[in-house]
Order: structure tokens, then sequence, then C-alpha cells
């Protein structure tokens, strides 16, 4: 089943590990050229050099313009223009509760969850509109409809990222540009063990439908469906991978 | 416009109680201050424009209630906390959060600046982030509620509203969050409005613009016809009030059927 992305050039940013750097793999093992984009370059470099083929490693943060534009540019002479953008770029932030919350941290999450994925959407999506051809994908997040306490700026920022996303795909409908995001449940990467102690996760697992937590591959699957032609009349969506534990609203 | 609701809800409940309402000097935001002073509570109207807030105040007085208005642009935190410690000084508490305020601005993602979409976050998600903040303990204490205002657009999208459905969407995961750490003193929800018959909605509009625009939209709207600001606000009272003491963290869509969640 490989070669579904044959051809396409796709930015992955938050590459450097976890959700990223599986989707980074799979989409160049589904034959697209990657571009491997992280805040930490170094961890970006590690992803590109499991790529081989046609990939690069890029070091910006998502939520500066300037740094995005330079980069995309980079992206764009190197490898061709951006077919497949994927969002994974994100922060957790601070756990506390709403009453100890920092503007700071608060503005910080805003910035890279929700404003990070417009920056690099709008920087990527004129070509996608010219060519007639586009996948953006963004991702939300379990949180969003979990409403746990101590989690409000990453709560809030991973339910905008779904009317982010609604409303961009009626902008660009027309233009066969898609826009969806995907809703990871709990997934066995670094960022779950920032709040969760590895009994809880087991745990977590134990008490999910299927048993498990997710895994990097399994929000990868579902990337690459949507990426692919295969995906080509799904807009608007947001998808919850997540072993089946909630209903979207 | 006090119906019978309100004036049982005055002596049962609302009495004696103190509600703040951002974005209080005009369209919904008026609408739900004018209700709650209606039912019986202190009203505290927050607006950016000093004279609307100011005339809300003086209307809610008329109505025999205790107002006042405070002039605050909520995406400032130490506009937010003012409002706040304003609100205590003068009442000695508070109970009831409404978060109105809003800017608007309309342009697809290609043409939007990223100046615009932070502006519109900052005051509609950021500010209802900061109000919230500076009301929790306030609004814990005196086991009363929070309500937001979210959209429809949050939840099926707006050509040229990336900003304004991401914003809105925000605002109920926030609520969420927000409802779980209220919980078990007091609650917190959101109104996605659909489309409301507000000043901002004809702004700009000569009348025959205004009744085009307005039929085209009652086109999507089974019950036929706009939403009034009063629809909005009797929704308000009633997840404020008595009969709303077990609901929290949900959204309540008051759209005339314009869609089903």
């Amino acid at each position: 089943m490989t070669g579904r992305l044959d051809g396409r050039v796709a930015l992955v940013t938050g590459a450097g590990q976890g959700i990223g750097r599986a989707v980074a793999l799979r989409f160049a093992r589904e034959g697209a050229c990657v571009a491997a984009l992280d805040i930490d370059g170094a961890s970006a470099e590690r992803t590109a050099g499991e790529l081989g083929g046609r990939s690069l490693a890029v070091r910006a943060d998502v939520a500066d313009s300037a740094a995005i534009d330079a980069a995309v540019h980079e992206v764009e002479r190197t490898l061709g223009p951006v077919d497949v953008l994927a969002n994974i770029g994100g922060v957790y932030g601070r756990h506390a509760p709403i009453r100890e919350q920092t503007l700071e941290n608060w503005q910080r999450v805003l910035d890279v969850n929700l404003t990070g994925g417009f920056i690099c959407a709008k920087r990527v999506l004129r070509g996608m509109v010219d060519r007639r051809w586009g996948r953006i994908i963004n991702v939300s997040s379990g949180h969003a409809l979990g409403g746990r306490p101590n989690v409000s700026p990453y709560t809030a920022s991973k339910m905008a990222v779904i009317g982010f996303t609604k409303a961009l795909a009626l902008e660009v409908a027309r233009s066969n540009v898609t826009v969806n995001a995907i809703m990871p449940g709990i997934t066995d990467t670094a960022m779950p063990r920032m709040y969760a102690s590895e009994e809880r996760l087991r745990a977590q697992g134990e008490q999910n439908p299927m048993g498990r937590i997710g895994r990097p591959e399994d929000i990868a699957n579902a990337m690459a469906f949507l990426a692919s032609e295969d995906g080509g009349y799904i807009t608007g969506q947001t998808i919850a991978v997540n072993g089946g534990i909630r209903e979207l609203p | 416009m006090t119906g019978a609701g309100g004036q049982r809800r005055a002596t049962s409940w609302f009495h004696g109680r103190v509600a703040m309402v951002t974005g209080g000097g005009s369209g919904i935001g008026r609408a739900i201050a004018l209700e709650l002073a209606a039912a019986g509570a202190a009203v505290v109207i927050g607006d950016i424009v000093a004279a609307a807030g100011e005339e809300t105040a003086r209307e809610a007085t008329a109505r025999g209630a205790n107002a006042i208005a405070v002039t605050a642009d909520v995406a400032r935190e130490e506009d937010a906390a003012r409002l706040v410690s304003t609100t205590r000084q003068v009442f000695g508490r508070l109970d009831f959060l409404v978060n109105c305020a809003g800017n608007v601005s309309v342009a697809p993602v290609l043409e939007l600046s990223e100046a615009d979409w932070r502006a519109l976050i900052a005051v509609h998600l950021t500010g209802t982030f900061l109000c919230c903040r500076a009301a929790f303990d306030a609004v814990s204490e005196a086991g009363g509620g929070v309500v937001s205002m979210s959209s429809s657009y949050a939840f099926k999208g707006r050509p040229g509203g990336a900003h304004y459905s991401a914003a809105k969407a925000g605002i109920f995961g926030f609520t969420r969050v927000l409802a779980s750490e209220l919980a078990p003193r007091a609650t917190a929800n959101v109104i996605a409005p659909g489309p409301i018959d507000t000043p901002r909605w004809r702004h700009g509009l000569s009348d025959a613009e205004y009744a085009a625009k307005r039929d085209k939209r009652v086109k999507d709207v089974p019950m036929g016809r706009l939403g009034a600001p009063e629809d909005i606000a009797e929704a308000t009272l009633f997840l404020l009030g008595p009969h709303g003491r077990w609901i929290t963290g949900q959204v309540l869509h008051v759209n005339g059927g314009e869609f089903y969640a």
C-alpha cells in the first residue's frame, strides 16, 4: 500500500517527536517528500535523517509568521510547493487551575496550538488553491471534549482548532482543498507523561474500549488516509482516533 | 421584556444577587443585563464603549435595579480584574458572570491579517478567560454561575470567519474546564446563538439591504424569524436561574432550529 502520496510534498510541523514524527515517517513511506519542521532543530534533523529520500529538516516556531514564511520558502525551493500540511506542532502548557493560570501561559498555548495552525495554513493555502489540490490536517485533542480540570488553555486551543477547521474547510472546498482535524485520545508520546504516571497510562489503556492507549502510528494512519486521494471528499470534519472512548458533540 | 417568568424569578432567586455582563452596552449583552435587572439582580455593565455601558445602566436603573457601568477592555488583564474588584467594592459580591464582549471582522484566511486574527481571539476567547479567572472566587463563593456566548458558527463554520469560529469554539472548550473547576459550587455553560437581530447585525445596512439580508438568512431558520436579543437573555436567565442548577459544562443552542446539534 505504498505510494498513496507519490509526488506530493508534505509539511509536517512538530515532526521532531511523537505524533509528528510518526506522521512524517508514514507520509514518506507513502511516497511524499516530507519537510520535518520543529522548533527543536536537532529533533527535526533526527526525524529527517530517518526519512531518507527527498526530505528536509526545518527549524521554526509555528507561532512566528516570519520564521514560517522563511521555512516554507526553503521547503518550496528544496522540495517544491506544499500539497499537504499537517499542523501537529503543539504545547501542553502549564497544568494549573484557571485561577492560577497566567496570561503568559494562556497566550503561549493559544499561539502555538491555534495561531500556529492559522499561520502555517495561510502560508501554504494560496498555492493549494491555485493548483486546485491541497490537504490541511489539524490536530485537536480528546481534551477538547473532556473538560478535565487544570488544562484550560490547552482545552480552549484544541476546541478552537475544530472551529477553525470547519470555517476554513468551507472557504476552500471549491478549490479542492480539504481541511480536517484529527482528535487523538491519549496517545503513547511524551505529552501525556507531562501529567500522567506510567501507572495511570496503563490504567487508561485498560479502561479504553480497545484495551490500549493510542500509538502515534494510529494517528499517522488516519492522517495518511485524509492526505491521500482516498480522503478527497472529506472536509470540515473532526475524526476521533481514540479507541472508542467518547463520542463527538 | 419582563414576562411572568421574570417576575417569578425576581422573588425566588435573582433578588439580592449581583451579575456582571461584559459587552452589556449593546445587542445581546444589553438585553441580558436588562432582563437580569428586571428579575431583581444588581447589574454591572462592562463595555469598552463608555456611553453604551452607561446607557444600559441608566435603563436598568429605570427598571428599578441597582446598576453601574464600568468601562473596560476585557482583553486587558488589568481591566478584567478591575471589573470584578469594582463589582465587589460596590455590591460586596458577584454571583453571575455573563461573557458577551466581542469584536468582529470578516475575511477569508487568505486575506485575513495575523493582527485581525489575534485581535478577535484576544477579545472573545482570551477576554472570556481573563474575566472568568478574575471572577472565579467570587462566583464560586456565591454559588452562582457563568454563561458565555459561543455561536452557531463555532459548530458549523463560517466562510470569512475562521478566527470567529475558532474563538467561539475555544470558548466552549474553555467552559468545559471552567465547569469542572467550579463544580460543585457553581455552574458554567455556553449559549450558541443563531442569527440574532442586533445593531451589529444591521450595521451599515439600509432598510432595504437589511430586509434582504434578513429574508435570505431566515430561509435557513425553521422558526421563520431572526432571533431577538431577548431570546438569548431568556436562555441565559434559565441557565443562571433556579431551574438551571444541575446544568453545567453544556452548550445550549438557541437558533430557531437553524441546525440540530
